[in-house]
């Protein structure tokens, strides 16, 4: 069953088309990796699926409505768009409790976030103080505040080191076993490959495949067949 | 009221709340202890006047309003603060319904502006009161506290909804602060002090109609006065602060619906 879908999505930024006539679907209960090179037009298509940014044409749908026209958001949908979302200036409990006060979503359940991201011990500390990594899961920490059961993440592993690398791919199959739908962008291959159950791929803002890992990869490795299919359409 | 609450706390979380506060009240009371001062020993030069006049002594107090500058720069941070951090994406992926916010952070500013403006003028009225009571004959008329908190508490709404309404529009904050600053605290003063006419259709110029306080000074000595004989009664200056509002709480709603968030 589709959980997401993407259908004839199109966002151009004066003349430049970020995604054009993107159509694809994204199967509930597994992990989805959303790849392209850089400047593809992942991070677009998902600002146009959580209602961030506005279609030219075309729609981005969750479970059949836009993001926007969901009852309550945060308890369907966690999300992540970038580290720096947050008040550098106050503390990641203070950060995480502004945005679970908006949704209706107790404080203490905050602190159980923290606690799921390991980031408990530093629940007092400024943001600007937090290493990249920390940063990323705090934003994690945001992405499962309402509970939701389906997760969209943009480029989690960016700028993370190995170890918070393994960190991320345990924690995101450790999601996955409870039932969570994942979509996650990268274009991180090799560790793609590890972890994600579906593939979709986009160049230059449009659909290049979208199958199981095994029927996008064949016997190679992602990166392979990535790079031939980038190549064969630029 | 959840909306209300995450926004209250991101108001009252950081520590720039209360330097705005405290700025209100610096500005207050440097506008109006010194002016108690001043106008006594410029009393020569005034024309005859002097603090025997109870208009002039109502000027003194009137200058305790002054903190709004802070409120203007505290609006825009309401609203500038999510972009330069980019928690607009957290706000909007919590409330996609961004009018929503944009209502909540409305309401907060508001209330936000009158604290601040409440509480500023009140200390600067103390500020002037003390100021001024070694002169015993510096008397004035009680309604002029009451007409000073009741400018304080229209003035603190409109412009802190003005502020979160130019911070919409303008999204680099420090540019809008900036800009905002220069407007209120030159352009606006000079417009307001040598063409009142145009002036007094000027926020500026309608929060010193909402005080009442009537001089007539010769234009040389206008530095030193609050004069409203040229300006709009209070009940219309009240009203037309209340447009000034509605006009900029419009234009910013529309301009936040139709962005998209970076």
């Amino acid at each position: 069953m589709a959980i997401i879908e993407f259908k004839g999505l199109t966002k151009a930024y004066k003349d430049v088309i970020a995604v054009k006539d993107l159509t694809a679907s994204i199967e509930a209960g597994r992990i989805t990796g959303f790849l392209g090179p850089n400047g593809a037009g992942k991070s677009t298509a998902l600002r146009c699926l959580l209602s961030l940014a506005t279609p030219t044409s075309g729609s981005a749908l969750i479970r059949g409505a836009g993001y926007a026209e969901l009852e309550n958001p945060m308890k369907e949908v966690g999300a992540v768009i970038e580290s720096g979302g947050f008040n550098q200036s106050l503390s990641g409990l203070k950060n995480l409790k502004i945005i679970a006060a908006s949704a209706g979503i107790p404080d203490h359940r905050a602190l159980e976030v923290l606690e799921l991201v390991d980031l408990m011990d530093a629940r007092n500390k400024r943001v600007k103080q937090y290493s990249l990594g920390m940063k990323q899961r705090l934003s994690l920490a945001t992405a499962l505040l309402g509970e939701p059961e389906i997760l969209i993440l943009d480029e989690p592993a960016n700028g993370l080191d190995p170890i918070g690398i393994a960190w991320l791919r345990e924690f995101l199959k450790k999601l996955a076993r409870n039932g969570h739908s994942i979509l996650i962008s990268s274009h991180q291959l090799a560790e793609m490959q590890n972890t994600v159950d579906d593939v979709l791929i986009i160049h230059k803002g449009r659909l290049i495949t979208q199958g199981t890992m095994s029927d996008v990869v064949g016997t190679g490795t992602l990166e392979e067949a990535f790079i031939r299919l980038v190549e064969a359409t630029s | 009221m959840n909306l209300i609450k995450s926004e209250f706390r991101k108001l009252v979380y950081p520590r720039s709340f209360y330097g705005y506060l405290a700025g209100a009240v610096f500005i207050a009371l440097i506008s109006s202890i010194p002016a108690a001062f001043s106008v006594n020993s410029l009393k020569s030069r005034l024309d005859g006047t002097s603090l025997m006049d109870p208009q002039l002594v109502a000027g003194i107090y009137g200058k305790a309003i002054s903190g709004y500058l802070f409120v203007m720069i505290l609006g825009i941070a309401i609203i500038g603060n999510e972009y330069q951090n980019g928690q607009a994406i957290s706000t909007f992926l919590a409330t996609p319904k961004r009018i929503k916010v944009l209502y909540a952070k409305l309401v907060i500013a508001a209330g936000a502006g009158v604290f601040l403006m409440v509480v500023s003028t009140l200390l600067g009225f103390i500020g002037a009161y003390f100021g001024l009571h070694h002169y015993p004959h510096a008397k004035t008329s009680p309604t002029v506290f009451l007409n000073l908190m009741i400018a304080a508490i229209v003035s603190g709404a409109v412009i802190a909804v003005m502020g979160v309404s130019i911070g919409a529009l303008i999204r680099n904050m420090k540019i809008a602060q900036a800009g905002s600053i220069i407007w209120l605290s030159i352009v606006e003063k000079l417009i307001v002090v040598f063409w009142a006419s145009g002036g007094k259709y000027l926020p500026s110029g309608l929060i010193l109609g909402m005080m009442n306080i009537n001089i007539n000074l010769k234009s040389t000595q206008k530095l030193f006065s609050i004069s409203t004989s040229d300006y709009f009664q209070p009940a219309v200056c009240i009203v037309l602060l209340l447009v000034y509002a509605a006009i900029f709480a419009a234009v910013g709603s529309w301009v936040s619906l139709r962005r998209d968030i970076d």
